[in-house]
């Protein structure tokens, strides 16, 4: 089963940098997504391990054979790469049935027409599209296409596939069943599977590790929950979490319990569960939504600003002087404009950043100064 | 050391294998290549003809041996502004074979693009954007007139309107028999016709190419506009034109290039009257002096090159390439009212005289025996399909239906059109592949530019050229240097609609294809081309269409008068021998109306998208 190396993979488009020194390492039959916003560099990179795309610089390797080296030369085309790759707009030859979509790459291996027979019945079978095996791409709806793309990408067995945003062209409720699907899919098929998505929950539900990018560099690259619960930085942070995650920022002042963030007229105290070895000068802290606590006494006092109820889940805005801050509450509850609530912050889930470089430096607990 | 040399050469050797095993570079790089040689390459050789002495009357003049180097061209036709004269006239040669012309010329040019634009621009603006009536007959015939010889409607201008008491004044034409209307000379002959005639054919152009931009044009620009209550003259001004602008000025740049080189409009409607211009003053002078002759050609080539120029820049950096989204907003139509019929009506009987009266003209031309008798009783089918016609004393014995000659003709003109269309259409797909693939790169700029460059050559001096080059290649001739110079010629507009043909569809479809494995000349055959047909196919018809149409092209390289029906017809009515010139003349209207309905009807092939609408 391969493994896929990219090693300081750089493209550049005349002076624009899109990808910058790629360093990453994909284990045989995981889920990766590659995530972040528009421009970041995802499906770039996506499409330079395809071989669609030429690196500037770096090595890619896929199972110990050399697809790319800039400095020795070596490109190898991407048929040769034994790769799937499932496209935004799914790319289904209009003039094409949906059988002669799927059976066109086996012929063209050569496959013996029983085979691909059986092949496309079992893909066609798994998929749910049978019925529509003499129907051309434009007879169908969004959803059946996409299916059609996912077993034509499937049906010669490659050893990897890559996936460029398939479900963004689907509508929200499309959406959320497809994704299991394909969950199961990687089950099945037993493939690696590469993934591109601006989606922070997709990314969240279907990887086993996340590689968030931002302006062609590597923010960070783990696995989901990991990133969630202890993001490497101020950009991953923000991008992962829905409602996102609260920045308190402010000058930082040591004190012998931890530290002291001055912001907005309000103090805060962080005290820090492990060693701070640097002590920053502008600090942003943050802390979820869902740490944020609301109680009915014994806390701090704060006003509402907003409250939208979802039925599952209440997001909050509290105002605190001159400071927001975002709670959610589980449950089917509403509160009174500019009422007056009180709340506590959960312990030990508060990061601190160093403001300059955006790297997280400790986590600990965030009491407010009395 | 030798080590590390070896593998930088190994290094080298596979970069360029992997940067040749993809088609879209070998193409630009073979292209590049090819066109360099067949476009840059005569352009060199018609520069060294101008310093280059010829045989002849020529070398007579310059006093000086076959072949040597002389400046004497470039003083006599550019610089000898007094010749002395004789009874106090004074006499410039360059005056009469240059300047006098090139002014010609470019009014000439002028007022046909301004007549194109306001004519195919405002029909174009009616079909599109209004509630007009028979719109599907006047959107059918338009492009007629740019399917039909240019010189269909010069003939046709001189045989109805000419009379006994201007030009050459040997015969009534039809306004003047049947009527008794006797035009004046200048609305017959030179500049006004000229312009007139220059302007209708390359009208189409305009009707396609603002046709196009109006009709993907969002509604919503305009309704915003009323919303705020604009009024409909301030609407037009202020919003529609500003938005065809680019589609105007790069018709109008087209047109103009056009005009310069057009031959066989003014062979009909100046020289009559001595009205010269460019064309046909190079075309005379290459009998007698053909240093001067090139030197024409050079100047007709560079007005070509800074009108590439000027295209290049206006549109190059905004290109704008519609593609067919499905998603058609609303287009809401300005609704005429009472000038609905009258206008109407206009155009449609305006269609009809530049459309469908020249062919009742030529009809009726070629069956009657004395000139200028348009009874019953004075007409004939003998000119069709006579045998022994020996009580004419011109012309030949036998009907054009029934000439073997003729037929012989029309057989090598369809082959040669065939092939130039196959060739130009082929390497135009490949080229509309490659610079779509390649867009942006350098060598993907240089080969769209050059792929178009042939067609502001003018033709005559194109002809020329390549005349000049059959010299020194022994291989180049008869039907070889035609096909090569037809296919040089019309590869530009293969390579437009291949071009857009190639931009409309997105690069995935093909991906799609390469990640499986699908080989190259696989997925041009059986996923690019079937998507793409009809456009792809435009790019074939144009070249098909033009060449059974084309003279001026050709004329100069022909081994007889007799080897094509355009030549033939030319060479006929240079002879006066007007039924059979007309006879020929429907014969090849005739031809080509055919070929364009055939393909038209079994690809969905269409001019409209040959010429890039």
């Amino acid at each position: 089963m391969p493994e896929i190396i990219l090693t300081n993979v750089t493209k550049r488009f005349g002076k624009f940098v899109a990808v910058d020194k790629l360093n990453l390492n994909i284990h045989s039959n995981e889920f990766i997504t590659l995530l972040g916003p528009s421009g970041c560099g995802k499906t770039t990179t996506l499409r330079m391990i395809a071989g669609l795309e030429t690196p500037t610089e770096g090595r890619i390797m896929i199972d110990e054979d050399v697809v790319f080296d800039a400095d020795e030369g070596i490109n190898v085309p991407p048929n040769k790469r034994d790769v799937g790759f499932l496209f935004q707009n799914y790319a289904l030859w209009p003039h094409m049935t949906v059988k002669q979509n799927i059976a066109f790459g086996l012929e063209n291996l050569k496959w013996p027409k029983k085979d691909i027979d059986e092949r496309v019945d079992e893909l066609t079978l798994m998929l749910k599209i049978r019925e529509f095996l003499d129907r051309y791409p434009s007879e169908l709806s969004g959803g059946q296409q996409q299916r059609v793309a996912i077993a034509r990408t499937l049906a010669p067995k490659p050893r990897v596939l890559f996936m460029d945003e398939p479900l963004s062209n689907l509508d929200a409720k499309l959406r959320t069943d497809m994704r299991s699907e394909l969950k199961r899919l990687h089950k099945t098929t037993d493939s690696t599977f590469v993934y591109v998505t601006h989606d922070q929950l997709e990314a969240m539900t279907l990887s086993t590790r996340i590689c968030i990018m931002e302006l062609g560099k590597l923010m960070q690259y783990a696995p989901p929950l990991e990133m969630y619960q202890s993001p490497a930085n101020l950009f991953v942070a923000d991008f992962m979490g829905n409602p996102s995650m609260n920045f308190i920022e402010g000058k930082a002042e040591k004190t012998d319990k931890g530290v002291c963030l001055l912001s907005g007229g309000v103090a805060f105290a962080f005290t820090p569960s492990s060693v701070l070895d640097a002590m920053p000068e502008q600090a942003v802290i943050g802390i979820r939504p869902e740490h944020v606590l609301i109680s009915d006494e014994g806390g701090c006092p704060a006003k509402v600003y907003s409250s939208l109820p979802s039925g599952l889940e209440t997001t909050i805005r509290l105002s605190l002087g001159e400071i927001m801050l975002t709670s959610v509450v589980f449950g089917g509850m509403d509160f009174e404009l500019d009422s007056d609530v009180s709340f506590n912050f959960v312990p030990n889930q508060a990061i601190l950043f160093d403001k300059g470089s955006g790297n997280a430096l400790a986590r600990g607990s965030l009491q407010l100064s009395k | 050391m030798e080590t590390i040399q070896r593998n930088q050469v190994k290094r080298l050797g596979r970069m360029t294998h992997t940067f040749l095993s993809k088609p879209a570079n070998l193409i630009l790089v073979v292209f590049l290549v090819l066109l360099t040689f067949l476009t840059l390459y005569p352009l060199l050789v018609l520069i060294f003809e101008t310093f280059t002495v010829h045989s002849g009357r020529e070398a007579r003049a310059v006093g000086l041996p076959r072949g040597s180097y002389t400046d004497y061209h470039f003083k006599r036709l550019l610089f000898t502004l007094d010749d002395g004269g004789a009874m106090g006239v004074t006499y410039s040669n360059s005056w009469i074979q240059f300047y006098g012309p090139l002014l010609n010329t470019l009014s000439v040019a002028f007022t046909s693009s301004a007549v194109a634009i306001l004519f195919g621009g405002t029909v174009a603006w009616f079909i599109t954007r209004s509630n007009l009536k028979y719109k599907k007959f006047i959107s059918g015939v338009f492009v007629f007139p740019y399917i039909m010889p240019s010189w269909t409607l010069a003939l046709f201008w001189q045989s109805f309107f000419k009379n006994e008491f201007i030009g050459t004044g040997t015969s009534n034409g039809i306004l003047a028999s049947v009527f008794g209307i006797f035009m004046p000379e200048w609305f017959v002959y030179g500049y006004f016709p000229i312009s007139i005639v220059l302007g209708l054919h390359y009208a189409p152009f305009a009707y396609i190419l603002i046709g196009g931009i109006l009709r993907n044009m969002d509604a919503n620009l305009e309704e915003a506009a009323t919303v705020l209550k604009t009024s409909r003259m301030r609407l037009l001004r202020r919003i529609t034109l500003p938005i065809i602008k680019p589609a105007a000025l790069s018709t109008f740049l087209l047109v103009f290039a056009s005009s310069i080189s057009a031959y066989s409009v003014p062979v009909f409607l100046g020289s009559p009257v001595r009205y010269y211009m460019l064309s046909t003053k190079m075309k005379s002078l290459m009998d007698t002096y053909p240093g001067q002759a090139y030197i024409i050609a050079a100047v007709m080539i560079m007005f070509g090159i800074v009108i590439l120029g000027i295209n290049q820049k206006v549109t190059g950096s905004r290109k704008s390439y519609t593609t067919v989204t499905g998603k058609s907003s609303q287009v809401s139509l300005v609704d005429l009212r009472k000038w609905n019929r009258p206008v109407a009506v206009f155009l449609v009987i305006l269609m009809l005289l530049i459309a469908v009266l020249p062919l009742i003209t030529f009809a009726a031309e070629s069956v009657i025996i004395k000139a200028g008798n348009y009874s019953l009783s004075n007409m004939t089918l003998d000119f069709w399909i006579g045998t022994n016609l020996t009580y004419l004393d011109q012309g030949d014995s036998t009907g054009i239906l029934l000439s073997g000659k003729v037929w012989k003709a029309l057989f090598y003109s369809l082959a040669l059109a065939a092939t130039c269309a196959v060739v130009a259409g082929t390497c135009g797909m490949l080229v509309g592949y490659a610079v779509a693939k390649k867009r942006g790169t350098r060598m993907a700029n240089a080969v769209n530019s050059l792929a178009f460059f042939p067609y502001l050559m003018p033709s005559l001096a194109f002809g020329a050229i390549y005349l000049a080059m059959s010299v020194r290649v022994s291989w180049l001739n008869g039907f070889v240097l035609l096909a090569l110079i037809g296919s040089v010629k019309y590869l530009p507009f293969a390579s437009r609609s291949g071009l857009n043909a190639m931009l409309q569809l997105s690069g995935e479809i093909e991906e799609a294809g390469q990640i499986v494995g699908i080989p190259w000349w696989k997925r041009m055959t059986r996923i690019i081309f079937p998507i793409q047909k009809s456009s792809l196919l435009s790019g074939y018809l144009l070249p098909l269409v033009s060449c059974m149409r084309e003279l001026s092209l050709f004329v100069l390289l022909v081994p007889t008068s007799n080897t094509l029906l355009t030549t033939m017809l030319m060479q006929y009515s240079e002879k006066g021998w007007a039924q059979f010139g007309s006879a020929i003349n429907l014969l090849i209207i005739i031809v080509v109306l055919l070929i364009n309905y055939l393909v038209n009807k079994l690809t969905g092939a269409s001019i409209d998208k040959g010429i890039g609408g």
